[in-house]
């Protein structure tokens, strides 16, 4: 089973309230939290790398166009390649090496046992074409952004453990397009502020964001092409049994980059995946799950993923807040 | 965030331009691949220019920057006269404003002047992606920078034009022959770039096919010096250059932040008195004009003093 421990856990609430807002903060600043603390690297290699990284491309495999790129954005692939491998190799010097000699780059990959010898730009010195290459290095999904005439675009994706929405639909796509389901931010505007903000990304200032969600799947894959195997059943199996404790905090760590060469927008998504079983076993947690899951309005609440199960979840996080409660021997 | 570099070797081009070649240093300096027509700044003795990077963005080759002479007290002069190979200067990341499109179908490079050293960034870049481009070069008799390394990297896509004359002609030409899906990219004297632009247009050119080169790059404006009173009237001078948001943080007075760069408002200050330069991309114009807010990551003050309810 994937999952973060909590002691790495990336917390993603700030308050009792939630509501969507521009919560960007510079990359690798390490947060602490109530079990431990998170945030120190730009890419995160864990526990369940080989595996998450068979998976990824057994998917690929199975739906090539969730790993493509427009044909502009060959530039933009490289450059992802080349950003990625060297900042694994600062990040783990101990097992990830590049080397450079000229054009000619030498990658070391100890975890996986992965070694290539490539040309930059030269698509025939690689085993597979250099975004998929990169993908099978990472944990994280990437979504290549495209500027051009004030505007950002979707031209590229290797996504392989999205939430629920279409990897490959929004190819193409532009930002605020993409965000069209998500309400309210286009009203209060921050969608357009978000993309401005991103237009003046400049290379070396990178930064991160957090998302969540409560996720009935314990799947990293939750994409709707994927949805009809999973979803209604997992679902009424959840609500069925009232196994709250089993569905997922689901929180993405993204993190946006500009890259160099290309010009375009590198976005990074790393899903992280834990119990609410495990959540609650941290008093802090739990009670500001509940006080926020409890405020949330109508709207937020079926984008939060809990809309059909909104009474029930909330009891049974309210008795995991009242355990503490009486744990710590104060009157419930 | 300059870092240390040599400069490793300095030749002459023309008869008033010297090419520059700079290797990392000291710690921390490292090449950086940049977009073509990327910009550094370099620092020389209490002066700061910005020169266009002249190598096809993978930087293998050191970074590489063609100056013109300008007068005599100018950081021109200082590279000029006083830089010897061996010696160090202070270099800023590379900087992208003039990138190429990358959905273009076809790339036209106008260059005038010493404003080729961005359009043979482009070239060399275009060369090695195989980009379909092209290119215009206007000079003028008393010298044409980098015309031979042009005439061996573009043949048969060259178009010069020696004289301004000439050059508004070729100018002509080309805007008007070019397929649909071509972006022109121009760089050269404030003239040219109007005639390419007035040009482009008259002949039915959108306006965003058509670039050119600001040679200062659109960073924010270090700002004038101001005064932030707290509610306690304790004064707190903000200087040039620095943030009102750092300067409160240096007197001591913590405000939560998170972007610093006025996108995410967490460091939101209510304003009772005075009235801010709005620097932020939160606040509607109508937020804007009721001056009762401002976030000082990035804002600052069009009055002397600014009362902040802190």
């Amino acid at each position: 089973m994937i999952k973060t421990p909590i002691e790495r856990y990336p917390w993603p609430l700030a308050d009792s309230v939630f509501r969507y807002s521009a919560n960007v903060e510079p990359a690798r600043t390490v947060r602490t939290t109530a079990a431990g603390e998170w945030g120190g690297n730009i890419l995160d290699i864990d526990e369940h790398y080989a595996e998450t990284v068979a998976l990824r491309l057994s998917i690929f495999d199975a739906e090539p166009e969730r790993c493509r790129i427009l044909p502009h954005m060959d530039v933009a692939a490289w450059d992802t390649l080349l950003f990625c491998l060297t900042e694994l190799a600062a990040t783990y010097p101990e097992s990830m090496h590049l080397d450079r000699s000229g054009d000619t780059y030498h990658w070391r990959n100890d975890l996986l046992d992965i070694t290539a010898d490539f040309e930059f730009g030269v698509e025939s010195s690689l085993p597979m074409p250099p975004l998929r290459f990169a993908a099978t290095q990472l944990q994280e999904d990437i979504v290549l952004l495209d500027q051009r005439e004030g505007r950002l675009f979707a031209d590229g994706v290797a996504l392989s453990f999205s939430g629920t929405w279409s990897n490959t639909f929004v190819v193409g796509m532009g930002f605020g397009d993409i965000h069209g389901p998500v309400p309210r931010i286009h009203e209060n505007g921050m969608v357009s502020r978000t993309e401005q903000f991103l237009m003046n990304l400049v290379p070396g200032e990178n930064y991160r964001r957090t998302s969540w969600v409560i996720a009935v799947s314990p799947r990293l894959d939750m994409s709707l092409e994927q949805f009809p195997t999973w979803g209604a059943d997992t679902l009424r199996r959840i609500t069925e049994d009232g196994a709250y404790g089993e569905t997922r905090l689901r929180v993405e760590v993204q993190h946006s980059v500009r890259l160099p060469t290309s010009n375009a927008v590198l976005f990074l998504v790393k899903t992280h995946l834990c119990p609410l079983a495990d959540i609650v076993t941290v008093p802090e947690w739990a009670s500001q799950l509940h006080a926020v899951m409890e405020e949330l309005p109508p709207d937020l609440v079926a984008h939060k993923g809990f809309g059909e199960f909104r009474e029930e979840i909330l009891d049974w996080l309210r008795e995991r807040v009242a355990e503490h409660t009486i744990a710590a021997g104060r009157p419930a | 965030m300059a870092d240390v570099f040599v400069a490793e070797s300095i030749r002459e081009v023309s008869p008033d331009v010297k090419e520059f070649t700079f290797r990392p240093a000291g710690p921390g300096a490292v090449l950086r691949p940049y977009a073509p027509g990327s910009h550094i700044v370099v620092e020389m003795s209490g002066k700061a220019n910005a020169y266009s990077l002249t190598g096809d963005g993978t930087t293998a080759d050191g970074y590489r920057i063609s100056v013109r002479r300008q007068g005599d007290g100018g950081g021109s002069a200082w590279l000029h006269d006083r830089l010897r190979p061996g010696d160090s200067v202070r270099l800023s990341p590379p900087r992208s404003a003039f990138a190429p499109v990358a959905t273009a179908k076809h790339h036209l490079y106008v260059a005038a002047g010493i404003g080729v050293t961005p359009i043979l960034s482009h070239v060399r870049a275009a060369l090695r992606w195989n980009r379909s481009f092209e290119v215009v070069y206007g000079y003028s008799a008393a010298g044409a920078p980098h015309l031979e390394d042009l005439r061996r990297l573009a043949p048969g896509r060259l178009f010069e034009a020696a004289g301004r004359g000439r050059l508004a002609d070729v100018l002509a030409e080309r805007l008007r022959q070019q397929p649909v899906g071509t972006h022109a990219y121009a760089c050269g004297p404030a003239g040219v770039m109007t005639a390419f632009q007035e040009l482009g247009g008259s002949f039915g050119w959108p306006e965003e096919r058509l670039h050119v080169e600001h040679f200062a790059a659109p960073e924010r404006e270090p700002g004038e010096p101001f005064t932030v009173r707290l509610a306690s009237g304790r004064a707190v001078a903000v200087p040039s250059g620095t943030s009102a948001l750092d300067a409160l943080a240096e007197a001591g007075v913590a405000v939560p932040a998170l972007c610093r760069q006025g996108v995410c408002g967490q460091c939101r200050v209510d304003v009772s008195a005075g009235i801010p330069e709005h620097r932020d991309l939160i606040l509607t114009s109508r937020e804007r004009e009721a001056n009762d807010c401002f976030y000082p990551c990035v804002s600052r003050a069009q009055t002397d003093e600014l009362e902040l309810e802190l």
